[in-house]
C-alpha cells in the first residue's frame, strides 16, 4: 500500500515549514486505512451492553432475552439457562472468559452464565444458529460467548489508576447491587481488582410474593497482565460465592455455591496473524437442600456436589490473500461428584460418583472472500469425548437391583464426533445480502443423562417434576441444520429475517418406563429418539426516523416436534418479539419497550407440560451520561403492573407462598430501578 | 478523507496540468522518498474483532526528515489500531519543515482512520 496523499502531504509539510516557528503543529491530511471486514453470519449478535438497559437485569442470561432466536429458561432468579432456537442447556455452547463451565448442580441451578455478573461483562456475543467450528464443539445449538473487560494499559511508563464504582436498586425484590473495579497500569503492566455484591429478596408480582426467590451473591477478581512486543499475558484469579438462592421450580435450593478460578491467557497479535492460548481451572463446591429456604417435605434432604473443570486451548488465525485460516485445539476435563443425604437419618445416596468427562477437540476453518460478492466460512471439527463414573457405593433408599445393574456395566464410554459447517453470504446489491448455512453438529450425552443410576429428580434443570433414570447406552445426538437469511438495508433502515430447520437424530429425551415414581407418574429414562425437528424463523429490524428518534424490534418463533410420535418438544419458547422506541438527545437516552409473547399451547405430553397464556409488557428506561465519567439509569418495568407468567419460568413447587404449588411462576409486577456509576 | 473539494471536480485535462505542475515541484527532491511511506496495516486481530476507529498522532519531524517522538493524542479506542499506526509512522520519511531555506525540527498531527468494509 502506497500513500495516495503523498503529494498533499508534501504540500502541507511545506506549508507547515512556513509556520514552523508556530507552537500549533500542522494537521496533515487524514490517512484512511480500509480493512476487509471479516464476514460475520447474520445470526451472530454482539449485544450493545447498554448500561441503561442492563441496570434492571438480575443475571447475565437476562441480557439475551430480546436477541432474535434466544430465550431464557429459569428455575430461580439466578439460574438463567440459555435457549437458542429451541435448544437448551448442554446443547448450547457457552464460553465464559474462554472457560467451559460444567454446572455442579445436577439440576443446573448454576448454569455457566451464573458465574459471570452483569456488571463484569464487557462483551457478549450470541450466535443464535449455526456456530462456526472454531467457536466450539460438542453442542448442536448455538453459542453464547461472554468476556469480562480486557486488561487496561497506559501509553507510557508512568503508572496511572483507573476504575469505576457503581450501585443499583430494583424494587421488584428490593434487589441491590454494588460493584467496584480499580487498578493501575502503565504501558507494560496492568493490575486490576473487581468486586461485586448482589442481594435480592423474594420477587413481588401482582398478587403477592413468589416464595423462595431471594439470593445473595459475591464476586471478586484479581487480574495481572503483562504486555510485551510478543503479546499480552494475563493471569486471572477469582472467587464467586452464592448463598441462599431459591429455586422454586426445583426440588431443592442453592444454599451455598463457591467457585474459584485461576486462568492464564496469552494473546499474540501481529499484522499477519493471531495466536491465543489459555489454561484454566474452575472449581465449584455446591450445596443444596430442601428445608432451609422452604417448608420441608416428608424428608429433609441436602445434597453436596463438586464440579471441577480444567481446560487448555490454543487457537491461531492467519491471513492469506483473501482468506483467513483458523486452526485450533482444546482439551477439557470435568471431574464431577454429587450425593444426597437425609438430614435426619444421615443415610447417603450417590447421585453420580466420581465421574469424569474429557474432551479433546481439533478444528480447521477457512474463511474466504470470493470476488467481493461471495463470502464463505467452511470448517471441519473432530471431538473425542470420553466419560466415566465410579461404581455406586452408597445406594441410600434405592433398590439394590439398580445398584447391581449399574455396577455390573462398564461406565467408560468414548465417542468420536465430527462436525462440519458451511456458511455463505451473497451480496446481491449494496442494500441486500442473502445467506445460507449448512451444518452437521454432534453432542455427546452429559454425565446426568448417562450416569443417573436410579430414578432421581436430577434432570439437568428440566424442572418438569418428573423422575429420571440415566442410560449407559445413549448415543451422541447428531444435528443436520440448514438456515436461510436475508438482509435488506439502507442508511435509515434494516430488516434481517432468517428461517431455519434443524433435524436432530438420536435426540435425547426422557421416555416413560414401566416403573412409577412416588407421585404415581412413570419414571422417565433418557433415550435416543429416532428424530426430533426444530424449525422456525427469527430476525430483527430497525428504522432511524431522525438523529434523535429510532425504532427497533425483534421477532422469534420456533417449533419443536418429536417425529417418532408427533409430540411436542418440552419447554419451547412461544412466539415472541419486542418493539422499542429510542429517543436520544444530548446526554439523554430514553426508551419505551413493548415486549410481547404469544400463548404457548404446543406443549409436550410425555411429561405433562401445561400451556401458558400470552402477555404484553411495557417498560420505560432512561439513561443520562455525563462525559465518560458518570452514568445514571432509571426505569419502570411492567408499567401497567400486568400479571403474567413466562412459559420458560417453570412451575412452582414451594408451599406457603402466594403462588399455588403446580402453578406457573409469575413474572415481576411493576417495579422501579435506579442505578448509577462513576468511572475514572 | 479530509479536505474534500467544495467546488465541482475539475476537468480531466485540468487535473493533468495540475498534477504536472505539482510533480515538477515535488520531484525536485522528495518524491521518491514520499512514495515509500506505506499506510499502516490493518491488524488481523482487529479485523477479526471488528475494531474500527479514528486516532490522532502527534509526530515530531526532524530536520533530516526522519521521525522523532510520536504521541497518541487521541486513541482509536483500540490498542491494536493505535500501535499499528504508531509503528508504521515511526518509519515514515518526511519533507522537513523549513525556515527560509533551512530545515528545522517541527511537530505535525496525523489523523488516521481505520475502517472495515465488506
Amino acid at each position: 500500500m502506497k500513500l495516495k496523499f503523498s503529494r498533499r502531504l508534501l504540500v502541507l509539510a511545506i506549508a507547515s515549514a512556513a509556520s514552523a516557528h508556530a507552537t500549533e503543529p500542522a494537521t496533515l491530511p487524514e490517512v484512511t486505512v480500509i480493512g476487509a471486514g471479516v464476514y460475520t453470519p447474520q445470526h451472530v449478535y454482539n449485544l450493545p451492553l447498554d448500561p441503561g438497559e442492563n441496570a434492571a437485569a438480575r443475571d447475565a442470561a437476562t441480557l439475551i432475552e430480546t436477541t432474535p432466536g434466544a430465550a431464557v429458561v429459569r428455575n430461580g432468579q439466578q439460574t438463567g439457562i440459555v435457549q437458542l432456537r429451541g435448544l437448551t442447556g448442554d446443547r448450547v455452547n457457552i464460553s465464559v472468559d474462554g472457560m467451559h463451565i460444567t454446572p455442579a448442580c445436577p439440576n443446573h441451578m448454576d448454569p455457566p452464565l451464573h458465574y459471570i455478573t452483569v456488571q463484569s461483562l464487557a462483551e457478549m456475543q450470541v450466535i443464535a444458529g449455526i456456530t462456526p467450528v472454531s467457536q466450539g464443539g460438542d453442542s448442536i445449538g448455538g453459542t453464547v460467548i461472554v468476556k469480562s473487560a480486557a486488561p487496561r494499559f497506559g501509553n507510557d511508563t508512568a503508572f496511572s489508576s483507573f476504575g469505576r464504582i457503581g450501585a443499583g436498586y430494583n424494587s421488584s425484590n428490593s434487589g441491590k447491587d454494588e460493584h467496584v473495579q480499580a487498578g493501575s497500569a502503565n504501558d507494560r503492566f496492568s493490575l486490576g481488582y473487581a468486586a461485586e455484591h448482589q442481594q435480592g429478596d423474594n420477587l413481588r408480582f401482582p398478587g403477592g410474593e413468589v416464595a423462595d426467590t431471594g439470593y445473595t451473591l459475591n464476586n471478586q477478581d484479581l487480574t495481572f497482565a503483562l504486555k510485551s512486543a510478543a503479546g499480552v499475558w494475563r493471569l486471572d484469579a477469582g472467587k464467586h460465592n452464592t448463598h441462599d438462592a431459591g429455586t422454586p421450580a426445583l426440588p431443592m435450593d442453592m444454599i451455598r455455591d463457591d467457585a474459584d478460578k485461576l486462568a492464564l491467557d496469552y494473546q499474540g497479535d501481529t499484522g499477519f496473524g493471531t495466536l491465543e492460548a489459555k489454561i484454566y481451572r474452575h472449581n465449584i463446591d455446591h450445596l443444596m437442600d430442601n428445608y432451609s429456604l422452604r417448608a420441608a417435605g416428608a424428608s429433609r434432604m441436602f445434597a453436596p456436589a463438586t464440579s471441577d473443570d480444567s481446560g487448555a486451548s490454543i487457537a491461531t488465525a492467519v491471513a492469506r490473500g483473501n482468506s483467513i485460516l483458523r486452526f485450533g485445539a482444546e482439551f477439557l476435563r470435568n471431574e464431577f461428584d454429587a450425593y444426597s443425604q437425609n438430614a435426619v437419618s444421615g443415610v447417603q445416596q450417590d447421585i453420580i460418583r466420581d465421574a469424569t468427562r474429557d474432551r479433546l477437540g481439533i478444528y480447521g476453518e477457512w474463511q474466504a472472500s470470493h470476488g467481493g460478492s461471495w463470502q464463505t466460512i467452511a470448517g471441519l471439527r473432530q471431538d473425542t469425548v470420553k466419560s466415566d463414573a465410579a461404581d455406586i457405593v452408597n445406594r441410600g433408599m434405592a433398590p439394590v437391583s439398580d445398584q447391581t445393574i449399574f455396577n455390573s456395566r462398564d461406565h467408560d464410554i468414548t465417542d468420536h464426533n465430527w462436525d462440519a459447517t458451511l456458511l455463505a453470504r451473497y451480496r446481491a446489491s449494496p442494500g441486500s445480502d442473502f445467506e445460507i448455512g449448512l451444518a452437521r453438529k454432534t453432542r455427546s450425552p452429559n454425565l446426568v443423562e448417562r450416569y443417573i443410576w436410579s430414578p432421581s429428580n436430577a434432570s439437568a434443570g428440566q424442572a418438569d417434576g418428573r423422575t429420571y433414570l440415566g442410560n449407559l447406552d445413549l448415543r451422541p445426538e447428531v444435528s443436520h441444520q440448514v438456515s436461510l437469511g436475508a438482509a435488506w438495508h439502507s442508511a435509515a433502515w434494516r430488516i434481517a429475517p432468517s428461517v431455519f430447520y434443524n433435524r436432530v437424530s438420536d435426540y435425547i429425551q426422557g421416555t416413560p418406563t414401566a416403573r412409577l415414581d412416588s407421585s404415581g407418574n412413570p419414571v422417565l429414562q433418557y433415550t435416543n429418539l429416532g428424530r426430533a425437528d426444530l424449525y422456525g424463523m427469527d430476525g430483527r429490524w430497525n428504522y432511524r426516523w431522525s438523529d434523535a428518534i429510532s425504532l427497533r424490534g425483534t421477532l422469534s418463533y420456533v417449533r419443536g416436534e418429536n417425529q417418532d410420535n408427533g409430540d411436542n418438544l418440552y419447554r419451547i419458547a412461544p412466539l415472541r418479539g419486542d418493539v422499542n422506541l429510542d429517543y436520544r438527545r444530548g446526554a439523554w437516552k430514553h426508551t419505551v419497550e413493548w415486549r410481547l409473547a404469544a400463548r404457548q399451547d404446543k406443549v409436550s405430553a410425555y411429561n405433562g407440560e401445561t400451556p401458558t397464556g400470552g402477555y404484553g409488557l411495557v417498560n420505560l428506561r432512561t439513561r443520562w451520561q455525563l462525559g465518560k465519567a458518570v452514568t445514571l439509569s432509571a426505569g419502570v418495568e411492567n408499567l401497567f403492573d400486568k400479571y403474567y407468567a413466562d412459559h420458560l419460568d417453570g412451575i412452582n413447587r414451594v408451599t406457603g407462598g402466594d403462588v399455588p404449588v403446580g402453578a406457573h411462576i409469575p413474572g415481576a409486577g411493576r417495579f422501579l430501578y435506579l442505578a448509577g456509576e462513576y468511572g475514572w | 478523507m479530509a479536505n474534500q473539494p467544495l467546488s465541482p471536480p475539475p476537468h480531466a485535462a485540468q487535473i493533468a496540468r495540475t498534477a504536472q505542475s505539482d510533480e515538477t515541484m515535488v520531484q525536485a527532491r522528495y518524491q521518491a522518498e514520499m512514495l515509500n511511506n506505506p499506510k499502516p496495516p490493518y491488524p488481523l486481530a482487529a479485523r477479526l474483532r471488528g475494531q474500527q476507529g479514528r486516532l490522532l498522532l502527534a509526530v515530531q519531524v526532524y530536520a533530516d526528515g526522519s521521525c522523532g517522538d510520536i504521541r497518541t493524542e487521541q486513541s482509536s479506542g483500540y490498542a491494536l489500531l493505535d500501535a499499528a499506526a504508531r509503528e508504521t509512522v515511526r518509519h515514515w520519511h518526511f519533507l522537513p519543515a523549513r525556515r527560509g531555506s533551512v530545515a528545522v525540527d517541527a511537530w505535525v498531527e496525523i489523523p488516521i482512520t481505520f475502517r472495515l468494509e465488506g
